[in-house]
């Protein structure tokens, strides 16, 4: 097989997969033709099948992966409304138009664990947690973990759990601070009347 | 359907993993290794495609290239899954090679 069949033929093969396997497949194959075990038509035709099959199941794993990562965001921020929901105090009597201010999404974050990076950090001063789903082109689990309070303001390092693998995702909510209820300022209560002497 | 079209990806896992049962081996010779004990030749993209897979599982690993060949050896992990499954597959032969004989006696 010439050089430029060998490049079209690994061009059909994803990049991960060709940096790694590539030079391999390229010397055995070039092995068999020369031990007459195969023809080079029938060893470009083994590659090309090949690849077109790498190829079909990395877009198969990432079809799947785009979808569960859009449920679980979708799951993440239900979350972040349950949460919410439960750290308010109880409802003014025209809580209707309030209840929408009370759930202020204070920071998301979504994408794939890659490298060695083993956190985020969400840009919001009045987050006091964070609900952090992780998940695989598979499956998802919703967990929550407090978000370092130490930091400076504007900054909330959430750290990723420790046995999260590369090319899982992670989609962060930051849960608003309870202790600064949103819907008082978006629907203020009348102050009661001063009682006088 | 033909005969060859049923053995799957599954079938090419467990010749690969049974040609590095007994110690590593390089692309050429796990192609030859399992002609000579299968009847089945598999091509280069076919090969290293299983490979991959059976590495990312963590079921066989790569050895340290030997004059620009890369062996590739099975792992504990590889070697259990290996066992597991040819007792799997002798169970249901037994079976059935039982059970073709009384029909045909």
């Amino acid at each position: 097989m010439n050089r430029h069949l060998v490049r079209l033929l690994l061009m059909l093969y994803p990049r991960p997969w060709r940096d790694r396997y590539g030079p391999e497949v390229v010397r055995l194959t070039q092995e068999l033709i020369a031990a007459g075990e195969t023809t080079p038509a029938r060893g470009a035709l083994n590659m090309a099948g090949a690849g077109l099959a790498e190829r079909l199941r990395v877009l198969a794993y990432s079809t799947r992966s785009a979808v569960a990562m859009a449920v679980t965001a979708l799951l993440a921020v239900a979350g972040s409304f349950f949460a919410s929901g439960h750290a308010r105090p109880p409802e003014p009597p025209s809580a209707a138009s309030a209840r929408t201010a009370v759930v202020k999404l204070t920071g998301f974050v979504c994408g794939f664990q890659l490298g060695s990076a083993r956190g985020v950090v969400v840009p919001a001063a009045d987050a006091d947690a964070a609900a952090v789903a992780v998940g695989t082109g598979t499956g998802a689990t919703a967990i929550e973990i407090p978000v370092d309070a130490s930091a400076p303001d504007g900054l909330r390092p959430v750290t990723f759990p420790a046995n999260l693998k590369k090319g899982q995702f992670v989609c962060v909510v930051a849960v608003p601070n309870s202790a600064e209820p949103a819907w008082q300022s978006a629907d203020p209560v009348p102050p009661p009347p001063p009682s006088g002497p | 359907m033909t005969r060859d079209s049923i053995r799957g990806s599954s079938d090419r896992s467990i010749l690969i993993l049974t040609s590095l049962a007994d110690w590593p081996k390089h692309g050429y010779a796990l192609i030859k290794d399992i002609e000579e004990f299968a009847g089945v030749k598999l091509g280069a993209g076919t090969l290293y495609s299983a490979l991959a897979k059976l590495e990312q599982a963590g079921l066989v690993e790569a050895l340290p290239a030997e004059e620009r060949r890369r062996p590739y050896q099975i792992t504990a992990a590889g070697r259990e899954f290996l066992y597991q499954r040819l007792t799997e597959s002798a169970r249901i032969a037994e079976v059935g090679l039982r059970r073709i004989a009384v029909a045909s006696s």
